[in-house]
């Protein structure tokens, strides 16, 4: 190859690497290499292969000096303060410039991130489901104390509503649902807090957790064995453990990755946990179906529910500013979007019509009201007395389209 | 004291407006200045880079990002007009972090959910997280002097290697026992244990077959600290007061309405607080800077290499503007800068160093011991690689 021919002698320090001391070299570009000579001596002089150089830091165009060794592990040093210098040598050792020394660093990145873009599309395509396959090798026992610890902190703040015929009624409810289920041994807790967003979860353990605010919402005891049964559902997915293990392992990840700015990846798992909820609903959604089908319960509630969430929601998006007013719930909301499935609040639209056609599908059984009367009233005064009838008319009944269209811009 | 250099200093602090060539510090010492600055060039760009490969390596890169970083920052220091020159690799890095990742960081990761999953008590959990929370505090000292023993295997000046010679444990031990009689004598251990970390460091220290040797005694860092500690003391008393003349205030303005209750505070009120606060930590840092810098600089004249000596000449002001502005600059760039902030770091030490007494660099011979061959691995885990 041709390359500017530099005839020039420059002047450079050279040091043997025995001790710190440095002589007064010249050195010259030849053919197979820097040629190297004390200074004022004839004597044959050493020869650096440009091949074997190594600089002290990678050589830039606008290098004012540079530093050599040879590779691989060559202790005499080459220093040379000659901006013309650095100019003719990159010209002739090119694998020294920036560019080239850091496409050799990007290596290992590179093939690590083409190994962890192998393995999530794998996962993917075979639609693997790791963390649902992590959440049922943990033992029943340590899944419960999980579920505990969440609901602990979800609930540390509020008061849990426990006494009177509620309590018996909620638990009557409970144990149909159960009873319904495919895995008949499964322990189960439903917990009814004094909280007036309208909103159910499952944490891990066959924990549930209901609001007042969504007992009191509801039109029927129908409708709130619908959303039992759905939340059931997740807890028999092991959702809540799935989402839980899921939420550490993207979280130690991303810690690894971003090196501590964590508030720009807390915002990417949120996302990344939201869009994969969507297929968690489905499946809840399925059970729901098929526990209330077996327990002879009416489906309608079901789909009415959310028919009855959904203007509301869209309407004045206001029990989200409610959170946030109160101060310490925003940090227990957010709490709860670890290892606790959100019922479908923000993505509603889409689902809720799928969950409409869902119920509308269901071929006609016999049914039974899941409560009587009497209990439906105790349930909804487990925690005080309803909502005033202002709240209640924020709410329009299900009824007809008309109604709906009315309430929504 | 040569070591300094190699050291990422937590609290330099540059000032902004003092041209290299001209600094004050030299006065005493004529003649060309032994140790040098010359400012790498790119490094902007080189920092905004090694972010954005480091994202699209998915972190990986960091090991070699910061190798590069490191590389230019060492052949900017230059002593008698040659620069030093730093030989780590990122893969030593990469390897070093994936075996404390492995024996150290999964097993506290996995441990500190144990507690969740056998459903302890509540007080049992307790202690088990403060257990694990006192892991990286007890091996702080361990990481802090492997780190600095790579560093300095790793940094050759004329081909000549340093090095740091004798044994990890005892210095982890003493950093342990050190640590741990801080709050218990209320502080004042400090200074003693500043001064005897110092001297195990740099009496291990070596450059080429020749030994730094550090003889400083922490009774000259006495006659600072017990003002500090007073002030510290002067200071949050004031705050308080201060604080509470903020709420006296409202107290007095408006009387609690009638039905009881508490009235908001006001916005000026939530301003007044923040500027105690600030007004606060900003004095402490300056009292705290005062201290540190003639820590620094005592600490300089006590080391010796060779025949030659050392004048550090760091000021308070400049130290508390260096610490400000490195800490603005991590933080508001989410860590992208801070290759800037350590070369800021470096520079601020180099131009305040000089050199005094002549070495006979022929008498130097290569440092005989043999290579490590992993990286800081703790430290790079810990951050606590500064001293």
């Amino acid at each position: 190859m041709s390359m500017p021919s530099d005839t020039r002698t420059y002047e450079g320090r050279l040091s043997d690497g025995r001790t710190a001391a440095t002589m007064r070299v010249e050195v010259r570009f030849a053919e197979q290499g820097l040629e190297i000579l004390p200074a004022g001596e004839r004597r044959a002089p050493l020869v650096w292969p440009y091949g074997n150089l190594r600089s002290g830091v990678p050589l830039r165009p606008d290098a004012s000096d540079v530093l050599l060794s040879l590779k691989p592990a060559g202790t005499q040093t080459l220093f040379i303060a000659d901006p013309n210098f650095s100019r003719s040598l990159r010209a002739r050792a090119s694998e020294l410039s920036p560019a080239r020394q850091r496409l050799i660093a990007l290596r290992p990145g590179a093939m690590f991130a083409a190994l962890v873009a192998a393995i999530v599309g794998a996962v993917w395509y075979l639609d693997i489901h790791p963390t649902q396959t992590l959440a049922r090798l943990m033992p029943q026992s340590a899944r419960e104390t999980m579920g505990r610890n969440v609901v602990g902190s979800l609930t540390s703040s509020m008061k849990v509503c426990e006494t009177g015929p509620g309590r018996a009624a909620l638990d009557r409810l409970t144990e149909r649902l159960v009873a319904a289920t495919s895995d008949r041994t499964m322990p189960v807790r439903v917990v009814l807090v004094d909280w007036d967003i309208v909103n159910a979860f499952a944490a891990p353990g066959g924990q549930l957790v209901l609001t007042r605010g969504l007992v009191q919402t509801a039109g029927s005891a129908d409708e709130v064995a619908g959303v039992l049964a759905h939340e059931l559902g997740h807890a028999l997915e092991l959702h809540p453990e799935a989402g839980l293990i899921r939420v550490i392992g993207l979280g130690v990840a991303a810690e690894l990755i971003f090196a501590g700015s964590s508030s720009t990846t807390n915002f990417g798992l949120f996302l990344l946990d939201l869009r994969y909820s969507r297929s968690a609903e489905r499946e809840a959604d399925a059970h729901a179906i098929r526990i209330l089908k077996n327990a002879g319960i009416s489906p309608k509630g079901f789909g009415d529910f959310f028919e009855r969430l959904e203007p509301k929601v869209r309407v004045e998006p206001e029990h989200v500013a409610k959170v946030d007013e109160k101060g310490g719930r925003e940090e227990t909301e957010r709490k709860g979007g670890v290892g606790v499935r959100l019922l479908e609040i923000f993505s509603s639209h889409p689902l809720t019509k799928e969950r409409v056609a869902l119920v509308r599908k269901q071929q006609a059984y016999p049914t039974t009201p899941v409560l009587s009367d009497a209990d439906w009233r105790a349930l909804r005064e487990m925690c005080g007395p309803p909502a005033s009838p202002a709240q209640r008319q924020r709410t329009p009944p299900p009824t007809s389209q008309g109604d709906r269209r009315a309430t929504t811009p | 004291m040569f070591s300094v250099l190699f050291n990422r200093d937590p609290l330099p602090a540059p000032p902004p407006a003092v041209p290299t060539e001209q600094s004050t510090d030299d006065a005493a010492a004529p003649g060309p200045r032994r140790i040098t600055w010359v400012p790498p060039d790119g490094f902007l760009g080189l920092s905004l880079l090694n972010g954005l490969l480091r994202v699209l390596t998915l972190g990986v890169y960091h090991f070699w990002g910061k190798t590069e970083a490191r590389r230019c920052i060492w052949a900017a220091v230059r002593i008698d007009g040659e620069p030093l020159e730093y030989r780590g690799t990122g893969g030593e890095l990469c390897r070093g972090f994936i075996i404390v990742l492995v024996l150290i960081l999964l097993p506290l990761g996995i441990a500190a959910f144990l507690p969740m999953l056998w459903g302890a008590s509540f007080a049992g959990n307790f202690l088990f997280q403060i257990a694990i929370y006192f892991v990286p505090f007890a091996l702080g000292g361990f990481g802090m002097f492997r780190a600095r023993r790579y560093r300095l295997s790793r940094t050759r000046w004329r081909g000549v290697r340093g090095g740091l010679s004798g044994r990890t444990l005892p210095f982890a031990w003493t950093y342990i026992w050190t640590t741990a009689l801080i709050p218990l004598t209320l502080g004042w251990i400090v200074p003693w244990r500043a001064a005897r970390l110092q001297r195990a460091l740099f009496n291990g220290t070596r450059f080429g077959d020749k030994a730094f040797t550090f003889s400083g005694q922490s009774g000259p860092l006495y006659k600072r600290f017990w003002l500090v500690w007073f002030s510290a003391i002067v200071l949050y008393v004031v705050a308080i007061v201060a604080v509470a003349a903020v709420f006296v205030d409202t107290l007095e303005a408006n009387m609690p309405p009638p039905g009881g209750g508490q009235r908001p505070l006001s916005y000026a009120q939530i301003a007044s607080l923040v500027a105690i606060g600030l007004l606060a930590l900003l004095l402490f840092a300056m009292i705290r800077a005062w201290y540190s810098s003639r820590m620094f600089n005592y600490f300089a004249s006590q080391t010796r290499y060779h025949g030659c000596g050392f004048r550090l000449n760091t000021t308070v002001a400049s130290l508390v503007w260096l610490a400000a502005t490195n800490f603005l600059m991590r933080v508001l760039s989410l860590g992208v800068l801070s290759p800037i902030a350590e070369a800021r770091a470096m520079r601020y030490m180099v131009e305040r160093l000089s050199i005094e007494g002549a070495v006979d660099w022929a008498a130097v011979g290569q440092n005989p011991d043999a290579l490590l061959a992993r990286g800081e691995g703790l430290a790079e885990a810990f951050d606590v690689d500064a001293f």
